[in-house]
């Protein structure tokens, strides 16, 4: 499959009421919006009432270097190579509500190595701390009564605690 | 697809991270991308995540995750006894335990299995020898607490009466198959014969190919990596390194490669082999041959060989810590330079001493169960 200006582009409407407009064939990488182009569905703009204009801003940048088709086999390489790099840099957000919006978005839109790449960056995000520290950096009460954590302590013990 | 619609609403004008921590669908897929470890010790962060923890979807979806966790801890059995292991915690949050095992080292928490000593460490699945009469072996699974105890080979399978076993090894691979093979290598007369048990078919299979009776003096102490086991002999003062691969169980292939004059002056040095200095040693092969720490779990390129190397760094630090003294005779080369002329004189540097007492088994985590 070519990609040329002959490509059909798809319109794509954020919450903010704000439009993008990308090629078919990159946006295709959505699942949710390939149902609907093939519903007969997208003639019109696509709303997207989920995701903000600077989270689709993202995930078109995403797509759009997802999209890339390399040309030889030894181009291939290079591109592995060079599609890690900007998967790498792509998760290093400024802000980490940005990286939930991406999970968010990523869910909503049907993009599987999206999904993949956010999840496993909140995973790493956390998968050195403490649990007081993961309550304390997500804000999540500990609903537990000190019996009942310590029951459960005791019952998911590591074998060598 | 992953429904979103439930408390939408509610949900309307909170943070990002709160939307998707509240919804059960998207915290799986988080968690579910955690070191097993993780996972372990963040049932208590709440109601919510111990629901999901525990349910059995997401045990059965976590081990399909194909990914070898970091090690966790070392267990480090004494030379002296070799039935006492000490667990030594190379995670911040798990503690350290002097001979944690304190009735020597026992499997589960029946008195069946007591008494072990660990064979081999793969992946995170240890082979341990059991000490009683008769000896079984056994699997073990330290991040689930389960253990199997191993049937045998059939010896009848073959006729000579000198059959005795020249080791017994296990191949465990998380990130190629959930199941994991034992090779047992059996003397003959004259031979080698070489039989596979699957854990995915539950049955000991005979190879029909015979092998070298002196190849496997020390087919005890292989290492498993990338389909093959490794071991290392010395044949007439000349170092060799073994491979056994047994991608096709039912055609084992061997290969020798042999190892530089450095290999030999550093073995030399050293006297004998430990399981970790052949770990060790091999390390330093599979760099030479530009293959990587893949075995290790370190799935790292050679441009990045300064953490690994931190990594035994630290390691080599946190068992002198342990046992506050040091010995000889346990080695590791850091591998972070090229192979010039001018390493030979490097390696007196780069080779520490270490632990002379202990054997010592790296353990990660691992999903499957035994």
């Amino acid at each position: 499959m070519s990609s040329s200006s002959s490509s059909k582009m798809i319109e794509l409407r954020s919450s903010d009421g704000e439009t993008f407009h990308v090629e078919e064939t990159v946006v295709l990488q959505s699942e949710t919006i390939k149902q609907m182009i093939d519903d007969d569905c997208a003639n019109a703009a696509i709303p997207l009432p989920n995701v903000t204009s600077m989270t689709l801003a993202k995930v078109i940048e995403y797509i759009k270097k997802h999209a890339e088709k390399p040309k030889d086999d030894d181009d291939k390489k290079v591109a592995e190579e060079d599609l890690k790099k900007f998967d790498a840099e792509f998760v290093k957000v400024d802000q980490e509500s940005m990286l939930f919006d991406l999970v968010r978005a990523a869910n909503y839109l049907n993009i599987k190595s999206l999904l993949d790449l956010t999840c496993q960056a909140v995973a790493d995000s956390i998968k050195d701390l403490s649990v007081e520290e993961v309550r304390k950096k997500f804000n999540i009460q500990n609903d537990f009564t000190p019996e009942e954590e310590a029951k459960v302590r005791k019952e998911n013990a590591w074998a060598f605690d | 697809m992953i429904s979103e619609a439930r408390r939408t609403q509610a949900r309307e004008t909170s943070s990002p991270q709160l939307k998707v921590l509240t919804n059960d669908d998207l915290l799986t897929q988080i968690l579910i991308r955690l070191p097993i470890l993780c996972i372990h010790l963040f049932a208590t962060v709440s109601k919510q995540w111990l629901r999901i923890i525990t349910s059995p979807l997401f045990i059965k979806n976590r081990s399909q995750i194909t990914k070898v966790d970091p090690p966790v801890g070392l267990f480090v059995s004494h030379k002296r006894s070799l039935f006492e292991s000490d667990f030594v915690s190379l995670d911040p949050r798990l503690k350290s335990k002097k001979s944690a095992m304190d009735r020597s080292f026992t499997l589960g928490s029946t008195e069946e299995a007591d008494n072990v000593k660990i064979l081999q460490s793969c992946n995170g699945l240890l082979l341990c020898g059991g000490s009683g009469m008769p000896v079984f072996d056994y699997v073990y699974n330290p991040s689930t607490n389960q253990y199997k105890k191993l049937l045998y080979p059939d010896c009848s399978l073959d006729n000579s009466p000198y059959y005795s076993s020249a080791g017994l090894r296990i191949a465990f691979d998380p990130t190629k198959s959930p199941h994991y093979k034992l090779v047992d290598a059996g003397r003959t007369f004259c031979d080698i014969d070489i039989q596979i048990y699957s854990s995915e078919t539950g049955k000991w299979s005979l190879c029909s190919d015979r092998f070298n009776y002196f190849s496997f003096d020390h087919f005890d102490s292989a290492i498993y990596w990338n389909d093959g086991l490794h071991w290392l002999e010395t044949e007439n003062r000349q170092l060799m390194h073994y491979s056994l691969n047994i991608e096709d169980p039912d055609h084992p292939i061997i290969t020798t490669i042999p190892i530089l004059q450095r290999g030999m002056t550093f073995l030399k040095s050293y006297g004998y082999m430990d399981p970790m200095k052949i770990l060790i040693q091999m390390s330093h092969l599979l760099h030479l041959e530009r293959k990587l720490f893949e075995w290790r779990g370190y799935r790292v390129h050679t441009d990045d060989f300064v953490s690994p190397s931190q990594r035994l760094v630290d390691l080599v630090q946190c068992l002198e810590n342990c046992f506050g003294r040091k010995g000889t005779g346990f080695v590791f080369v850091d591998d972070n330079h090229d192979d010039n002329d001018d390493a030979a004189d490097d390696d007196d540097e780069l080779l520490q001493q270490f632990q002379a007492e202990h054997n010592v088994y790296e353990f990660i985590t691992s999903f499957p169960s035994v």
